[in-house]
């Protein structure tokens, strides 16, 4: 079986949605964005580049018409390279890399571009027209029950209280404020120019700027200012937008390669895929997924759990995040180091690809062998991947 | 023709910052300044501003604006960009665009004249109106300080507070106003602010709170002379006798203690030939009460003080609160049921306990008091009457309280608890009277009963029913001939509530209309437009085992709208203040809705336990569909809209609202002033009819289908999940949800609208077989609450 190597994975800033700074960029134009700052930094030829591979939650209007085909030739690909959009919802950025992977241990593909893009802004959670399945609604409503209160489902079921969430959720802003003045992203970031256009007075006055950070974050959140917030899940619940993950706009690309194409061109990787695996949850607690996937990832690469030396671990909600943490008795301290999607945001399907970028970049840094990027996934899903630095 | 387009507003307070957002809500541009502060405040020294930040030197006008947002000074919060602020300093010279410029500055008249001289002289364009707010200074002083071009132009406008719920406005002219000013602004208070005009004279505190406050201070000494508690003598003093809900001591709080006091303490200075004017004293324990800060709402301790366990009250012997007592008066509980109002105040004077004894004493000094006033403050007494209703929310006035107790009733009475009763009260057989269809008034100076006078403006069911302009009618609802052709259908059961009765009158009204009239107004004059269905109707047949009755008439009243809908002439609807469940499906099914300013219109069945079923879920299926066909675009997002109207029995907080519920369409109308909203909704239907085209039923319907049930029941799981409902209201959401979305059929099958009725009836009465829906219903007639079952 040929090994799968990751050469480079890069992602744009994360932006709120609506008020960030990408509100007004499309999904497309925000994977172009990654594709181009990916092949200009590896300075492959893009020929070589077989398929683009890109996960989207919600693959329509804007994200529409099989946007990793859009965003390549947006990117400035030569034609001849295809493109192709898949979706498994919040994993989708990370089953994008698995995929890739699992063609070059196939022996089917030397180089491959993965990664995800997702405008919450253009195309919301549970997309334009929200057209639940009937029979389902009607015979197994749990199947759809809202993202929300799955993490209040989660956090009865599990004991979570809203004091360890909102503490949870402050830590995330602040380790993601101290990361962020360290400079930590800067080198996985891949800045975005964007146009700005307002009504001054009557004129119509356009500019372009580059945006480079994250925008998400609040160094001044502490669990004292989240605790004010109001559960609107649940009546007397204790999910808050204070302790769950922010909507985000954002993309990522990930170069996915063989040993053979990297002898050929001579570089080294940073990383090997090292296993993968996906499992499904009852849907009404899907957050609670990545109890199921993480075990099956690490048998998956004939790993422990002690040999993780990192976890991404997506902050859907902190309710599920910290029900995971405390079922699989994971440690703490190793989780989300540089914040999470509480801070730094969740832009559905880009997610995966995006906490590989941070993932790799905080391996190098910390010299950790082992490091995993994991999340929840909507209707009872868990995914799992592991990367070892190489 | 003059205009009013632009208005400045000088002086941001509680008064000055609601009037201008009440002449918001009448489309008007307004300026709002006052003063700039001294001082910074620690808020804006932390995000760093200076003395000259713009958003210090507004703050105040910054501050009442969003004090009127937050207290529904607004129809709606988006009127609020209409309000643009600034600050006597930078701004004042953008008074010179203005065609009015109203001072609502403190009540002080060292203040307001060096406003006027300083401030508003310099910058005021010849022909602008200038007025003040003032609730009682010398309009003539002020006038003093105007050059002669601007005298003519300048009088008193006194809004009443809240401005935007009370009607009340007193024109007071000087003796240099121009009285085609005063005419011109009357007309303006009306029809563009929608308010009651009382004109006044020159006197301390003019029409109303002369008369309200020397009843509220004449209420504190019986208090203590009958030694009743606050508590008591409110329950007294409210609705059961006329008046408004806050009766007295409460009123005072609403107002202020210590505006209460200083009005006193000026009407005492100022009033120094007043018969009365020792009443005019405060009285000590409410000096106490100032000096302690109970200053009343504001200050969230007054008369009354709200606590965990209920509305406690003052005890004015020890200056302590004092935990609810809820006190039960027979001669209150008899008076609540006697009638109109007329009657309630002759039975609350009339019981024989202390609460009779309490409303009687207040009431006859007032009374009293109040003819002594003509024609010191008013040459007539309708003036002063009204100014009591639209000022103090008396449902009727002093004169009219005299009439209902019998004037020489109250005048023998009054002299044997050895009051002075006027000699020229003993003269008076009545103050009003009624004759062929006309109403006269008693004029106290020539000693002639005087026509009052309907403008033409106007139109008075009343009147016109005294002057045989019924066609038919019954004990529900009558049909009037409005004149030019146009009937009009009014409603006149308890709470104008929907029964067989008016059912019926919808059927007549509407042949009468299609056999040779012109058009058909539906509106009343009563106290709302209609609360709905008659539930008792409803609970009898469940209870009876009868539901094929309610079926019956559930087919009747869909089969009447249906005609109403689709009748041959055009239709008006006139709703205001509650317009409920079956009331609003009637107001859905006009042609055209021209609507009061104050109109609070929902489906609200969902709160017994039902979902509308005369037509309005068929409507708003309807309306959703016909959206979504129009831009051939997705029905869902109008669809899930409408279902929320109905699922959270959500009613508008005013007409302005309605447009965006979708209860109202483009082409519809909103009337300020009550008064004129039949004789409104007449003129549109005359309009309509030069061009009418019936309407049609619509062809090719898609149902929504099972796939937008689908969303709408998965949202209702959710909320279930969370608490937000109850199983039941989950049961009653997915009942809703069948019948909007078309039911359980493919998206996209072609439905009618009877299709759609049938299936309201259907959910409709597989409702009322659920005792849940029976427990509804209950706990509603008995407590007017909603259960949550």
């Amino acid at each position: 079986m040929s090994k799968a190597y990751i050469l480079a994975a890069f992602r744009t800033p994360a932006c709120r949605a609506y008020k960030g700074n990408f509100k007004s960029v499309r999904p497309d134009d925000l994977a172009a964005a990654a594709i181009k700052g990916l092949v200009e930094r590896t300075a492959i030829d893009p020929m070589d580049v077989e398929d683009v591979i890109l996960g989207c939650a919600f693959p329509e209007a804007e994200a529409g018409w099989d946007v990793a085909r859009v965003a390549s030739l947006k990117a400035g690909l030569p034609y001849q390279v295809p493109g192709m959009t898949i979706n498994r919802l919040c994993s989708s950025g990370l089953q994008s890399i698995a995929l890739a992977a699992e063609k070059i241990n196939a022996g089917q593909a030397d180089c491959l571009i993965a990664g995800g893009t997702e405008s919450m802004t253009c195309v919301p959670l549970g997309g334009n027209k929200f057209a639940p399945n009937p029979d389902l609604v009607a015979n197994y409503p749990e199947a759809f029950t809202g993202m929300g209160m799955t993490a209040e489902l989660v956090a009865e079921k599990y004991g979570i209280e809203r004091e360890e969430m909102d503490a949870f959720g402050a830590a995330s802003h602040q380790k993601a404020a101290v990361a962020i003045a360290a400079g930590k992203f800067s080198d996985e970031i891949i800045p975005v120019e964007v146009e700005y256009a307002a009504l001054v007075d009557g004129v119509m006055q356009k500019k372009t700027g580059l945006v480079s950070a994250d925008d998400g974050v609040r160094a001044a959140t502490t669990a004292a200012s989240l605790a004010k917030l109001k559960p609107v899940f649940k009546l007397k619940g204790r999910v808050t937008a204070g302790n769950t993950s922010q909507m985000t706009d954002g993309a990522a690309a990930v170069l996915v390669v063989s040993e053979a194409y990297l002898k050929r061109i001579g570089k080294d990787p940073i990383a090997r895929f090292a296993g993968f695996a996906v499992c499904g949850v009852p849907p009404e607690i899907m957050g609670i997924g990545p109890v199921e996937a993480i075990p099956a990832a690490l048998k998956a690469a004939g790993l422990k759990q002690e040999d993780i030396g990192l976890y991404e671990l997506n902050e859907a909600f902190a309710a599920q995040a910290l029900a995971v943490a405390k079922e699989l008795g994971l440690n703490k301290e190793i989780i989300n180091v540089n914040g999470g999607a509480i801070a730094l945001g969740h832009p559905l399907g880009a997610t995966g690809s995006k906490l590989t970028a941070t993932l790799l970049s905080e391996m190098r840094r910390t010299d950790t062998r082992y490091g995993m990027v994991s999340m929840c996934i909507g209707l009872g899903m868990g995914a799992a991947g592991i990367f070892e630095k190489i | 023709m003059k205009q009013i387009k632009r208005v400045s507003v000088l002086g941001a307070g509680v008064m000055g910052a609601t009037i201008a957002a009440h002449l918001a809500n009448a489309g008007l541009d307004v300026l709002l300044l006052d003063m700039v502060p001294k001082e910074l405040s620690d808020a804006e020294q932390a995000k760093g501003l200076t003395l000259g930040s713009p958003e210090v030197r507004n703050r105040y006008a910054i501050q009442g604006k969003q004090g009127a947002i937050k207290g529904k000074g607004f129809y709606l919060k988006d009127f609020a960009a209409q309000v643009s602020v600034g600050n006597f300093e930078d701004h004042m010279e953008k008074i010179s665009s203005c065609d009015w410029v109203v001072e609502v500055v403190v009540e002080n008249m060292a203040i307001k004249k060096s406003l006027i001289t300083e401030k508003i002289l310099p910058n005021l364009t010849e022909g602008t109106i200038l007025s003040t707010n003032t609730s009682g200074l010398s309009v003539n002083e002020m006038a003093e300080l105007l050059p002669e071009q601007h005298r003519k132009n300048f009088l008193v406008t006194h809004f009443f507070n809240p401005p935007r719920f009370l009607r009340l406005l007193e024109i007071v002219p000087s003796r240099y106003t121009d009285p085609e000013v005063v005419s011109f602004m009357s007309e303006f208070g009306s029809k563009r602010l929608g308010k009651g005009i009382v004109y006044g004279k020159d006197t301390p505190n003019f029409v109303a709170n002369r008369i309200g406050v020397y009843n509220m201070f004449n209420a504190m000494r019986h208090l203590v002379d009958l030694d009743l508690t606050v508590e008591e003598a409110d329950a007294a003093s409210g609705p059961s006798s006329a008046r408004p809900k806050s009766a007295i001591f409460r009123t005072c709080d609403l107002v202020g203690n210590d505006t209460m006091a200083h009005v006193c303490r000026n009407s005492f200075e100022l009033l120094s030939n007043d018969e009365e004017r020792q009443m005019f004293q405060v009285p000590d324990f409410y000096s106490a009460m100032i000096e302690k800060g109970l200053f009343g709402q504001k200050a969230k301790q007054g008369f009354f003080k709200k606590e965990k366990d209920g509305i406690h009250y003052y005890d004015y012997q020890t200056g302590e609160y004092r935990a609810p007592q809820v006190p039960k008066f027979g001669s209150v509980k008899v008076a609540k049921k006697a009638g109109d109002a007329a009657a309630k105040v002759k039975a609350a004077v009339n019981g024989d306990d202390k609460a009779a004894e309490f409303v009687w004493r207040n009431l006859r000094d007032t009374l009293i008091y109040s003819f002594n006033r003509i024609p010191e403050i008013s040459d007539d007494v309708i003036n002063v009457d009204n100014a009591m209703k639209w000022g103090f929310g008396w449902e009727i006035g002093p004169f009219e309280m005299l009439d209902a107790i019998g004037v020489q009733q109250f005048v023998v009475r009054a002299e044997s608890d050895g009051v002075v009763v006027p000699a020229a009260m003993r003269e008076i057989e009545s103050f009003y009277k009624s004759e062929g269809g006309k109403k006269f008034a008693l004029n106290l100076v020539s000693g002639k009963y005087e026509e009052i006078p309907v403008s033409a403006s106007q139109i008075n069911l009343n009147r016109l029913r005294q002057a045989g302009s019924v066609l038919e009618g019954n004990q529900d609802a009558s049909i009037h001939d409005i004149g030019d052709g146009v009937i009009c259908l009014e409603f006149h059961s308890k709470m104008n509530a929907i029964d067989l009765g008016t059912i019926e009158m919808i059927e007549k009204a509407v042949a009468r209309a299609e056999a040779g009239g012109v058009g058909l107004v539906v509106g009343n004059q009563g106290s709302a437009f209609s609360a709905g269905a008659n539930l008792a109707y409803f609970l009898e047949a469940i209870k009876a085992k009868e539901l094929n009755k309610i079926e019956e008439l559930i087919i009747r009243l869909q089969n009447a709208l249906m005609g109403m809908k689709y009748a041959s002439v055009p239709v008006v609807a006139a709703p205001f203040g509650m317009v409920l469940g079956g009331g609003a499906e009637v107001a859905l099914h006009a042609d055209v809705i021209n609507a009061h300013a104050e109109t609070f219109m929902g489906l609200v069945e969902i709160g017994v336990g039902l979902l509308p079923a005369g037509g309005g879920t068929k409507e708003l299926a309807l309306r959703a569909i016909e959206k979504a066909s129009a831009y051939r675009t997705d029905v869902t997002p109008f669809i899930s809209k409408h279902f929320q109207n109905i699922l959270m029995g959500k009613v508008s907080g005013a007409a302005a609202e309605l447009e965006g519920m979708n209860y109202m369409r483009p082409g519809d109308a909103v009337t300020m002033d009550i008064d004129r909203l039949i004789a409104d909704a007449k003129q549109r239907v005359l309009s309509l009819s030069a061009t009418y085209r019936p309407s049609q039923p619509p062809q090719n319907l898609k149902a929504p289908g099972r796939d937008v049930g689908a969303v709408l029941k998965s949202q209702l799981y959710t909320m279930q999940v969370g608490g937000f409902i109850s199983e039941y209201e989950m049961e009653l959401g997915s009942s809703i949800a069948e019948v909007i979305t078309g039911g359980d059929v493919p998206a996209g099958t072609l439905i009618s609208e009877q299709y759609l009725l049938d299936l309201e009836r259907e959910n409709f009465l597989k409702l009322c077989g659920n005792d849940k829906t029976v427990a509804r219903i209950e706990n509603m007639l008995k407590t007017g609450k909603v259960l949550r079952n």
